[in-house]
């Protein structure tokens, strides 16, 4: 399933791509691929540190709701990720060359664009999973806008 | 070329209250590499890099380890912007294993949440 290269489908560029590609997707669900680098912004030598799974499963809450509105011919919109009550890894870190399988499922959404998705990471060296909620107003561009240009004071 | 780019935010000041709490005065350089690609024309700091700095940040000054998988009652309630200062409060509750971590600009929470870390 690569109708779209998943910087098409994510608002996300260059290096905070953290997903290499979209294995399945359907109406709720989607299932993104990544091979664990040995650098970049959050790999090292070791790896990738069990805390950055957090991105990876917000980014494929991303490109699912990507997915969506490329199917409904519409553009791709930022999500703010809320944050999890709870994540859990079995391991400190996915090491170099570890697949993993990124899943998101969206368990809740309203119409004022809030969601909540079950999301987890499999691989043969560990595992990860959380539930996590995400912001992503109808109006995105402008709800960004306003966050990022006028509320702080130099 | 984003090899020269920052992926540190210019620490300002800070202030210890014992061994095991600190607060930070941080600024997020305008350049920092996170915010060319999260978002472009929309640069906000990613979560996780507010998890990876509290992370390190708090691990050589309380004697931590500088891992952690498992992370609970994580809030983003406010999006960081390049060029904003802001405050990082760091607490190691050393009985639960478990440091605390909150950012506030201007007195307002931005995001929040607790690490489960091990002492080195």
């Amino acid at each position: 399933m690569n109708d779209w290269p998943l910087a098409e489908l994510l608002p996300h560029a260059g290096e905070m791509i953290l997903l290499d590609a979209v294995l399945e997707a359907d109406g709720e669900r989607i299932v993104c691929r990544r091979t664990v680098r040995d650098a970049g912004l959050f790999e090292d030598a070791r790896g990738l540190p069990a805390w950055a799974g957090v991105e990876l499963m917000a980014q494929a809450m991303a490109a699912w709701a990507g997915w969506q509105a490329r199917r409904g011919g519409r553009p791709a919109r930022p999500g703010l990720l809320l944050g999890t009550r709870r994540y859990r890894a079995s391991v400190d870190t996915f090491p170099p060359g570890t697949e993993l399988r990124v899943e998101a499922v969206r368990e809740f959404h309203d119409d004022a664009g809030m969601s909540v998705f079950a999301c987890r990471i499999d691989s043969p060296d560990g595992h990860a999973e959380a539930r996590l909620s995400v912001y992503s107003p109808p109006d995105a561009d402008a709800f960004l806008a306003a966050a990022t240009g006028g509320t702080t004071h130099e | 070329m984003s090899a020269s780019r920052p992926r540190q935010a210019e620490l300002l000041a800070k202030c210890a209250h014992g061994d095991d709490a600190c607060t930070l005065r941080l600024h997020l350089p305008p350049g920092l590499a996170h915010f060319a690609g999260h978002f472009p024309g929309a640069p906000v700091l990613p979560g996780v890099v507010q998890v990876q700095w509290a992370l390190a940040l708090a691990a050589p000054r309380m004697g931590l380890a500088a891992r952690c998988r498992s992370m609970d009652a994580l809030k983003f309630q406010r999006p960081m912007r390049p060029g904003d200062t802001v405050e990082l409060a760091l607490r190691f509750d050393r009985a639960r294993g478990c440091l605390h971590f909150a950012y506030r600009r201007d007195g307002e929470p931005c995001a929040s949440g607790r690490l489960q870390v091990e002492a080195a």
